[in-house]
């Protein structure tokens, strides 16, 4: 059967467009609840102290404050940011610390949340904040992870030796590293450090907290995941309350990026709430957001790889040395991530990883964009092209060779690769780059102030994490009386443009009008179970159960349209029978049939007769993470005076199974380059040495790139569908993000022959190792025992 | 640390007396555009319950730009409306670059130079620019005025020679002379230490002979290194009287890039800032010496300037 699609590969406009152009579109800091308190966190101006004593009665007594909790008033079990835990099996990841309160009862960090106060008005709330007397006694703090898990080092959680929060060697190592190392013909090293990139969505924290009549507790935020969220919520941090005792509404999310995988200001929204018995807002600024949200963790790491001469990958072995922060969050899974990707990105034999986490007092990091992808290929890639340059080979002929191929493990070692189109991406995308052309060989030395260069990298990234997490979703559909498909389905609209997609995949399973697809989402009443939308997962998991939804109702319209037809005077049984884009015809005679609405009228407004709305369920388990694939190609120009690095052209070339909407797929993979070339030259997270104070704390010192800085930019699609995806589609939304960094560092060490240990490659830095040479590139990160 | 702002009483009143008799009270204050002040008031720095604009004030609105008269602007003149005025591009050029390089555009819609001045932030552009262009400052108090050449109106950090009762009601810029070229240039940093800043800017006022040969006067000032911009008087002294060319610009940036004091204490960060500020130095003095070279007299097209 030849396959016919109406709105799957099409341009479409997405459908929350309207409101996010207009302004109409409602954010929680929009919303207004009657009665509606509004709440405000103290936080911590030391880096480190223990708390004397907290007198809230001057804020207590202002007029208009409603209430002032400390940790006195908390629950007694800690708890983790991060909600991870909820969707990993008990054995899985028992290591995920439980390692603090809603208020803390001793300063972590500068920003660490000390009190709350909710008040009539969010004036007097703040007011309030100024007259909460907090006694501190200061205590030397530890400000980066190797100075932490040092002899006598400051304790950040008293019940940690060492401060190590956590600590593994990888689960899939295997070979033996040692050995291949020692008969290997060349063996490189690289060392380095991403910074903490900010995900700044625009959008800052904020949850709305209240009790319906019933004392039935409502919670709204801008959360990734609300059902795992409300998991967490209920069994770590208020564990009087159950899965029925909490509705949770994610409303427009004005961006996530990973963010709102952790839990936010709800908890204490909800502490306020219960306090005062009425609705409670809590907010944060954007300054509170740069110091005291959440960040890229930085994972320090030390990557050693070898080959035989005629470049066959010996071995690869990866310590990472991660910064939490102060509490653990997301730390240790990106990092276990970060593992995965790496050592599981090319075919080797021979590998090892061994991961530690320290607690510092620095601000809390979290999950981003990526999840420990980009962290890794920064300094994976580089390692590779230094190999590359020993056995004196083209850095894409050396990773060509080294290819993982369907029927190899994939990088979660337990499911086999199934689908991988990387060597097309590679080929694709050096094609459009001109690769050949431009890659002039090992050593080439430029001259001039203005130096060109040009490098590459390559990823994997998964499709949603099954056999891993808790992959299985589902989603509902009911038809209205016009043929209208009301897809009530849970992934949260960040701005990603999944409600699109997944709307398209649900038009044209069912067989109904794209432009009537309402889409439902994020309330958790109204949702079925997901885990939310991360790890690239919605478009190939909820997809999937779209699809399934979408094909029970069009066996349904056809079920109900074959007395359609009779009354019409035509025979036909289902199988006769099809529907696309609203109408309902025969397959061999597609001139003879009828608009859906008949049947979908009839279907409710049936008097006297049997019958009901037709409605449906679907659901979709993913057993695969189904990776992705990309190849990147970066040509740079170095400034040698200055040190700045501008992107000139980056071409990407995507794997992505087959593009529900391109459109979407193309800002997808724009959105996270444009992130990256940020990650990779300006996004400059500075923490001070001495005071632990966020110094990079507005978007003044913190330089995003804008639309001036975006290079001339090609993103390629190679589409060949997956099998197990939603028409063969895969994921897109992390993937952008891996590969800009490296390819550009790469760049940069072929137009000047530097190579840049930290991120991001800022101009300064490329200046100082502009100056001194191989002296600052031949350091080392202090995984191996070296300062960078 | 981020803070919500607090309520405050706006007024708008209509003569100078009224506007610093209001603002003279505990508490308040005389706005412009108002950017610097929201985010000094967000980030908890400022707080204020009166902000008196004067934006309403007769006479504050006055702009001149004549190319033998001089630049004039009153307190109320946006940035947006010197950006689009032919002159300050042609003659002004130094003002012109750092006007252009600000974003995002709606500071410029929004702010005013003379805000944009008082504010005295040690980071802002126009300060370094006007410094080149050896802007003066007219203060007025509702009954007087004087002048003060912009060398002496920033005393420290975000404090400037304004004494209580004062605001300022217009600058004026003199006419550069008829060889003479300026130019802008800043770069962008982290910031590295808490006493650091996160860019570096330049500009320079170069003025030739009739000959185009040799260096009669000399402006170069570096900003965002410090309180306040810095001029570098013994770098403008040796340019005068030089011949025209890459030595002496060279020679030039090599004395700026001693004289700047350094702001932290990591040896890295300072070897890079003096480094950019070498860059900078020669690269605005080598700028705005072409534009002094490529000058034709302005008399030809004065009639443009009305």
């Amino acid at each position: 059967m030849s396959e016919h699609l109406s709105y799957v590969g099409k341009r479409m406009p997405k459908p929350d467009l309207a409101g996010k152009v207009t302004g109409e579109a409602k954010y929680t800091e929009d919303l207004v609840i009657p009665g509606m308190l509004e709440g405000r966190i103290l936080r911590s101006p030391h880096a480190h102290a223990l708390i004397k004593s907290i007198d809230i009665s001057k804020a207590k007594a202002l007029p208009g404050v409603v209430c002032v909790l400390t940790h006195k008033d908390c629950p007694e079990q800690k708890f983790s940011r991060s909600t991870m835990a909820e969707a990993l099996p008990e054995f899985a990841f028992s290591g995920e610390r439980q390692d603090q309160y809603i208020l803390s009862e001793k300063a972590r960090y500068v920003g660490d949340w000390i009190a709350a106060v909710a008040a009539e008005d969010i004036y007097a709330a703040e007011r309030a904040l100024e007259l909460i007397e907090v006694e501190y006694e200061v205590l030397p703090a530890v400000l980066d992870p190797f100075s932490a898990m040092a002899k006598d080092a400051p304790k950040v959680h008293d019940d940690v030796k060492a401060n190590v929060a956590f600590e593994m060697d990888h689960p899939f190592n295997t070979g033996d590293v040692d050995k291949a190392f020692a008969e290997a013909d060349a063996v490189a090293e690289f060392s380095g450090v991403n910074s903490r990139q900010k995900h700044l969505h625009l959008e800052t924290d904020a949850a709305i907290a209240y009790f319906e009549a019933d004392s039935r507790l409502v919670i709204v935020s801008p959360s990734q995941g609300p059902h795992l969220a409300k998991k967490h919520l209920t069994r770590r941090v208020f564990t009087d309350l159950d899965d029925g005792d909490i509705r949770w509404i994610s409303p427009t999310i004005g961006g996530g990026f990973g963010a709102r995988l952790a839990l936010g200001v709800e908890p204490v929204a909800v502490l306020l709430a219960r306090a005062s018995k009425r609705p409670v807002r809590v907010t944060s600024t954007r300054e509170e957001d740069f110091s005291g949200y959440s960040s890229r963790t930085d994972q320090h790491q030390t990557i050693r790889v070898a080959a035989t001469k005629d470049g066959k990958l010996l071995a690869v072995e990866q310590k990472i040395v991660s910064d939490a922060g102060a509490y653990l969050s997301h730390s240790a899974t990106t990092s276990i991530v970060n593992m995965q990707k790496t050592l599981g990105l090319l075919r080797c034999d021979n590998i090892r990883g061994h991961l530690t986490v320290a607690y510092t007092n620095t601000p809390t990091t979290s999950g981003f964009r990526g999840y420990g992808n980009p962290e890794g290929a920064f300094v994976f890639q580089q390692a590779l092209d230094r190999l590359a340059e020993k056995i004196g080979m083209d850095p894409m002929e050396f990773r060509l060779r080294n290819l993982k191929q369907v029927g190899d493990p994939s990088c979660f070692v337990p499911s086999v690769l199934e689908h991988t189109k990387l060597e097309e991406c590679i080929r694709l995308g050096a094609e459009r780059f001109g690769w050949s052309q431009k890659w002039t060989g090992w050593g080439e030395k430029r001259e001039g102030r203005y130096r060109r260069g040009v490098g590459m990298s390559i990823l994997t990234h998964a499709s949603g994490a099954g056999g891993f997490l808790l992959e299985h979703s589902s989603a509902v559909m009911k038809v209205l009386s016009d043929g209208t498909l009301n897809l009530i389905v849970s992934p949260c609209e960040m701005g990603q443009g999944i409600l699109g997609a997944l709307a398209q995949v649900g038009a044209e399973s069912s067989g109904l009008r794209y432009e009537q697809v309402r889409v439902t989402t994020g309330d958790t009443d109204v949702t079925m179970f997901d885990i939310g939308s991360h790890a690239s997962r919605s478009m190939l998991v909820i997809g999937n159960a779209v699809a399934a939804a979408g094909a029970k109702v069009k066996d349904q319209i056809k079920a109900l349209a074959v007395a359609k037809f009779e009354l019409r005077q035509v025979s036909a049984t289902a199988e006769q029978i099809d529907v696309r884009e609203g109408r309902v015809f025969l397959t061999d005679n597609p001139k003879i049939g009828f608009d859906v609405r008949e049947i979908a009228y009839d279907a409710i407004y049936n008097f006297g007769a049997e019958g009901g709305q037709i409605v449906a369920t679907g659901s979709y388990l993913s057993t695969s993470h189904h990776p992705n694939h990309q190849a990147a190609f970066a040509e740079v120009e170095v400034d040698t005076e200055t040190g700045q690095v501008t992107v000139a052209r980056y071409v990407v070339a995507h794997d992505i199974g087959r593009a529900i909407n391109p459109l979407l797929v193309e800002a997808q993979l724009e959105g996270s380059a444009v992130q990256g070339i940020g990650f990779a030259l300006t996004e400059d997270f500075v923490i001070d040495p001495v005071s632990g104070e966020v110094l990079s704390d507005s978007l003044l010192t913190y330089r995003l790139p804008t639309t001036m800085d975006v290079p001339d930019m090609d993103n390629l699609l190679v589409e060949d569908p997956l099998p197990a995806g939603p028409y063969g589609a895969k994921g897109v939304g992390e993937a952008g993000l891996v590969n800009p960094a490296p390819s550009i560092a790469n760049a940069v060490y072929d137009a000047v022959g530097i190579r840049i240990h930290s991120l991001p490659m800022s101009a300064d830095k490329v200046l100082w190792a502009l100056r001194h040479g191989d002296q600052a590139a031949k350091g080392s990160s202090r995984v191996s025992g070296q300062h960078l | 640390m981020g803070r919500v702002i607090q309520p405050f009483e706006f007024v708008e009143p209509s003569t100078i007396d009224e506007a610093l008799g209001l603002a003279a009270a505990e508490g308040s204050r005389l706005f412009a555009g108002g950017c610097e002040l929201v985010l000094s008031m967000r980030r908890g720095e400022v707080r204020y319950r009166r902000l008196v604009s004067i934006m309403g004030v007769g006479g504050l609105g006055g702009f001149r730009a004549h190319p033998k008269h001089g630049l004039e602007f009153g307190a109320q003149v946006k940035i947006r409306q010197l950006a689009n005025h032919i002159w300050v591009g042609k003659r002004w050029a130094a003002l012109h670059e750092a006007i252009e390089q600000l974003h995002p555009p709606h500071i410029m819609n929004m702010g005013t130079v003379v805000g944009n001045l008082c504010s005295a932030v040690p980071y802002y552009d126009l300060p370094t620019s006007l410094y080149a262009h050896r802007a003066v400052i007219r203060i007025g108090d509702g009954r007087s005025d004087r002048e003060l050449p912009i060398d002496d109106f920033y005393i420290g950090p975000r404090m400037t020679a304004l004494g209580r009762g004062e605001m300022v009601t217009s600058i004026f810029v003199p006419p550069p002379l008829a060889d003479a070229g300026s130019a802008f240039k800043k770069i962008y940093k982290a910031r590295r230490r808490s006493n650091d800043l996160h860019k570096i800017n330049a500009a320079a006022y170069v003025a030739l002979d009739a000959d185009k040969e040799t260096i009669v006067d000399a402006t170069l000032v570096i900003g965002s290194v410090g309180a306040k911009p810095v001029r570098i008087a013994k770098a403008e002294t040796v340019l005068r009287g030089q011949s025209a060319g890459h030595a002496a610009y060279e020679a030039a940036a090599e004395i700026a890039a001693k004289a700047v004091e350094p702001m932290t204490d990591a040896a890295w960060v300072e070897e890079i800032r003096s480094e950019w500020i070498r860059l900078l130095a020669r690269d605005v003095l080598e700028q705005a010496a072409s534009r002094a070279r490529s000058r034709h007299d302005p008399a030809e097209d004065a009639h443009l300037a009305f």
